[in-house]
């Protein structure tokens, strides 16, 4: 076993070394660009023989992965924020053409005003366009599920976001426990492309134009791959148990199906959140933490049971659904409403904290497990908001 | 090479290709598919291509139809050049990895009595040769059709033709060949078991595959037998008072030699002292064993040292000294010449030295690199003669050539079956070379073949234009200039000419159309500094022909950009698509030139170049800038087309 100090940029990108990616197409954006340059140290140093891209956008970063991996190329990009944004309408491309790209994005705020710090926005408005989505804990988790989406995406040739959280993930350095490489690359084995643009002997036309009487059907088709993603996720995770001896679940359940009152939240904020939660809990208070990690597709019938005890869930998220709520807290309304088979419901609290990087203190999550606890509901929806 | 032809023949050709075919839905009188099928038909390699989305994507490609015979991928409207720039590295990416197989060489047995476009290679006693470098004085390796042996045989007379038909193209996994069509082609018959000649035409319109099969392998050969080697004698220096060597064993010999020609170096001469050492390096214990048991069987002390074997004597020194670096190493003639027994001997101290086995279902291939050239030739000869079927794979590592022949003893045949699709023509007009050779008339030929990449845009996809022009990716970006953007019902783009009405610049009351003349792609591209930029138009194809066979021929980035005369757009008739074509280029608003290298060419000059007014009346388009009371904007129409004209004519001086 081997431990290295890494920023959640470095395993990502020590992680794609390892799988020995054929293309990898780069823009830099903060904080994504400590993937970008990382990887592009192994290539200078010869450590990797992946063909690099360095394109004049996003646009045409994901442009050229479009391409490379129609062409029978295991391709990768990474991007953030406004560069995702950009890239925006080559997502659905990705997805409409079945290509199982893995594109790490180091969660940040988008413009205006522009900030460069950690929120959930640029990813959370991407979530209806045919890629699945993991959203990691820390460098370590970042790095596994690298590895873990690379193979998904392979199963399932569906496009997959790998999130970490911009700056506190991406640029902290941990020790992470790294695989052997060629474990790594015996899990992921050979890219087995559904096509491939440059068999000239069998000529293709790939992205061809649909009109009304052929479009839905190949939409549908899209659609029912994310049915399948559930059992492939399955597959894919005893592999990895057995090929690196850890467990992948779709979500982490911190105490949390044996609670009555439990906190949701992603990402990075549940390392804090988890400390509160043992605090209270030495206290004997009753609260746990579920953190998904499998976000697209949600998988409502399997978040059954981390909530089975549930009477109060508060739903902590780093994003807002201007006009509406922000999106986890409808995806756990729903699993509640149309899979929960208790007669009382639970309580369902939504709550908004730091937009563009404000930190939150584990005093606040602490105030807010509290008020729940003691039948008095923070009523402020926005944490750490000034007055 | 530039063709001259007719527009017949050109026509004749893009059938040929087809790489576009019929049922598109373009409208009438559009010259897309036209320009489509001119510019892919250009490339004598495989074509993929990537479209922006765009008039020739939404009328070719209306699912589940579509109109290409070649790849082609469409994502959305301004990536085409990033595409295209993901697909040639992934390209890149997996040819690096041997995923994908070609552009490597092939060899293979074919006829002479026919003539070979020039690059064709040919199997001399001193290695391959270009057939245009061939001369009356060298002696070429041929094949007895009876028995299948090789043999030598001298070349009488050398012929070189100026040739203009067609050239018959086979294109297998294991053979390549380019001929005239009344080149004899050699080919095996499965059932009276005989080589049978047949003309290359004849391959065109053969009805039974079953029948056309070109050898590849299996020669036979019967050497020269020796019974021992001796090295010369020379005068030892002082000091070495040795008893000069005595003739050695052949078989010994052999083996040692192939060894010593894949793993051993020399020492270097010292002034001071003197050192005759030869080694041969081997860490593997396998080959440390079987090397150690054919130098113990050589009349001479050895030692092993560290990672490799060393031997001190000034006579072998002397004699392996002629051999030089990896570089230049070679197997005497006197070698090559050995029976089977000897050869299959020094074949396999080759691989266990500098090559490697791989094991197939039904075949082994046995893989062996080298930096020499000659070394290359020399252990192709020696594996026809021991019956492979032999491929070679040549690249560029370290800046320098790198060759890796592979020998295959495929069980079930050797012979490469052809079928309808690897055999095609193309018309040719230039020199062609024929050896004419003493006996047996079959030759041993080498050539090779490759992929290249093709598309099609004008507005927003400029920026990724811009970027994969910038990194060099090896591709042509075409574009198809008409004039608007016509998919979605011409509205103004920056292609647009000045006093064009649009829908979103209508010519009315106080305006006579766009205000602002169209953008110069071409020059835009030419900043780049690429290797190749064109402007083409259709009612001269030939040209569009040639241009796209020099864009197609070039390494890196390659653009050509191409007058399409939109009926829609021109609000014209439609059969006038091609008459006002001409009418651009004759009035210098569409000049036909090129910048190669560096360097413009104006590709055509018009005697007396036409008034501007009499393009633009033929189009409604521009009927409001006709009117009387808009005098100044034609003239400052006239005035920005004869100005862009002599920007060209300077530029053409530099």
């Amino acid at each position: 076993m081997t431990r290295l100090g890494l920023t959640g940029g470095e395993a990502i990108a020590y992680a794609f070394k390892q799988i020995g990616v054929d293309v990898f197409s780069m823009y830099p954006i903060t904080p994504q660009t400590p993937i970008i340059e990382s990887f592009s140290r192994f290539v200078a140093n010869g450590e990797v023989d992946t063909e690099v891209i360095r394109t004049e956008s996003e646009h045409s970063a994901l442009s050229a992965t479009i391409g490379a991996c129609a062409s029978g190329a295991r391709s990768v990009t990474a991007t953030s924020s406004q560069g995702l944004l950009y890239m925006f309408e080559m997502l659905s491309v990705a997805s409409g053409l079945r290509l199982p790209i893995v594109m790490p994005v180091a969660n940040r705020a988008i413009s205006a005003p522009i900030n460069i710090h950690c929120d959930h926005s640029d990813s959370m408005s991407a979530l209806d366009q045919g890629w699945m989505q993991v959203y990691c804990e820390n460098a370590q988790e970042a790095y596994e599920m690298t590895i873990f989406s690379q193979k998904l995406s392979e199963k399932c040739y569906l496009p997959i976001m790998v999130c970490i959280d911009g700056f506190f993930t991406s640029h902290n350095l941990i020790p992470v426990t790294v695989f052997e490489d060629k474990k790594v690359k015996d899990f992921v084995g050979e890219f087995k492309p559904a096509y491939n643009l440059l068999d000239t002997d069998k000529p293709i036309t790939v992205g061809a134009l649909a009109l009304p009487d052929t479009y839905f059907e190949i939409r549908k088709e899209m659609f029912d791959a994310f049915l399948e993603v559930k059992s492939n996720y399955l597959s894919v995770a005893k592999d990895f148990k057995k090929s690196f001896g850890k467990e992948i679940n779709f979500y982490e359940d911190y105490f949390s199906s044996q609670s009555e009152t439990v906190l949701v939240v992603l990402s990075s904020t549940a390392q804090n959140a988890k400390n509160v939660v043992d605090k209270l809990r030495s206290q004997k208070k009753d609260v746990g933490l579920l953190r998904p990690i499998l976000y697209r597709p949600f998988l409502y019938e399997e978040y059954i049971k981390p909530l089975s005890k549930a009477k109060n869930i508060i739903v902590l998220e780093r994003s807002e659904g201007p006009g509406s709520f922000s999106p986890v807290y409808k995806d756990i309304v729903l699993t509640i409403f149309n899979h929960s088979t208790t007669k009382e419901k639970p309580n369902i609290y939504s709550h908004v904290f730091g937009l563009g990087g404000r930190e939150i203190s584990e005093k606040e999550i602490e105030e807010l497990l509290l008020s729940v606890l003691n039948k008095k509901p923070i009523k402020k929806r926005y944490i750490g908001i000034k007055e | 090479m530039l063709i001259n032809m007719n527009i017949k023949e050109l026509a004749k050709r893009i059938d040929e290709k087809n790489t576009m075919v019929f049922g598109h839905r373009t409208c009438a009188g559009c010259p897309i598919a036209i320009i489509c099928r001119t510019v892919t038909s250009a490339s004598d390699k495989p074509v993929v291509c990537s479209s922006a989305t765009s008039c020739a994507e939404v009328t070719t490609t209306i699912y589940p139809q579509t109109s290409w015979n070649i790849p082609w991928i469409h994502s959305v409207f301004a990536n085409s050049a990033a595409t295209i720039s993901g697909i040639e590295t992934a390209y890149k990416a997996q040819k690096k990895k041997g995923k994908i197989k070609k552009d490597i060489n092939f060899l293979v047995i074919a006829g002479d009595g026919g003539c070979y476009i020039p690059k064709t290679k040919i199997l001399t006693t001193n290695g391959f040769k270009n057939v245009e470098d061939l001369t009356a004085k060298d002696i070429v390796w041929s094949v007895n059709p009876n028995n299948l042996n090789l043999e030598t045989s001298e070349i009488i007379k050398m012929h070189k033709y100026d040739y203009k038909d067609k050239i018959v193209k086979v294109n297998h996994n294991w053979v390549h060949f380019d001929v005239t069509l009344e080149h004899n082609v050699p080919v095996y018959n499965k059932f009276n078991k005989k080589v049978e000649v047949i003309k290359a035409k004849q391959l065109l319109n053969y009805g039974r595959s079953d029948k056309i099969n070109i050898i590849c392998g299996d020669l036979n050969w019967v050497g020269k037998t020796e019974k021992y080697f001796v090295l010369p004698t020379i005068n030892y220096s002082k000091g070495h008072n040795r008893e000069p060597l005595s003739k050695i064993p052949i078989d010994v010999w052999v083996e040692f030699l192939g060894y010593w020609l894949s793993e051993g170096h020399l020492s270097i001469k010292s002034k001071t002292r003197n050192v005759y050492s030869t080694f041969i390096s081997q860490t593997k214990k396998s080959g440390i064993d079987k090397i150690k048991s054919c130098l113990l069987k050589l009349p001479l002390n050895h030692w092993y040292s560290q990672d490799r074997f060393i031997i001190s004597n000034q006579q072998l020194w002397t004699y392996l000294k002629q051999f030089g670096k990896a570089k230049d190493k070679f197997i005497p003639s006197e070698i090559k010449n050995l029976p089977k027994k000897q050869l299959q001997t020094l074949f396999d101290a080759l691989i266990l030295g500098d090559g490697t086995i791989v094991n197939y279902k039904d075949c082994k291939a046995y893989r062996f690199t080298t930096i020499s050239k000659q070394l290359k030739d020399d252990f192709i000869e020696v594996s026809l003669k021991l019956g492979y079927r032999t491929h070679l794979d040549s690249r560029t590592r370290k800046n320098r050539p790198e060759y890796t022949v592979i020998a295959y003893d495929y069980k079930p045949t050797t012979l490469a079956n052809l079928r309808k699709s690897h055999i095609t023509s193309y018309n040719y007009n230039g020199k062609i070379y024929c050896p004419e050779l003493r006996k047996n008339h079959i030759l041993i030929i080498e050539k090779d073949g490759r992929i290249s990449l093709n598309m099609n845009s004008f507005d927003i996809g400029l920026q990724a234009l811009s970027g994969a022009l910038e990194r060099g990716h090896d591709f042509v970006f075409l574009c198809y200039d008409n004039e608007g953007y016509m998919n979605t019902g011409n509205q103004r783009s920056s292609a647009t000419p000045k006093g064009a009405s649009t829908t979103t610049t209508p010519s009315g009351s106080s305006s006579f159309g766009k205000m602002e003349f169209s953008k110069d792609l071409v020059k835009i591209a030419m900043a780049h500094n690429v290797p190749y930029v064109a402007q083409a138009n259709t009612h001269n194809l030939i040209d569009l022909y040639n241009k796209a066979q020099k864009a197609f021929s070039k390494k890196g980035p390659a653009v050509i950009v191409v007058f399409a005369a939109c009926p829609t757009n021109m609000k014209a008739p439609s059969e006038q698509t091609i008459a006002i074509s001409k009418l651009a280029t004759e009035s210098n608003f569409w000049p036909l030139y090129e910048y190669e290298d560096g360097k413009l060419t104006i590709n055509y000059k018009p005697e007396k170049r036409i008034a501007i007014e009499e393009f633009l009346k033929t189009q409604t388009k521009f009927k409001e800038v006709l009117k009387p009371k808009n005098k100044e904007i034609l003239k400052s129409i006239q005035e920005e087309v004869d100005k862009r004209f002599n920007d060209l004519l300077k530029l053409e001086k530099l």
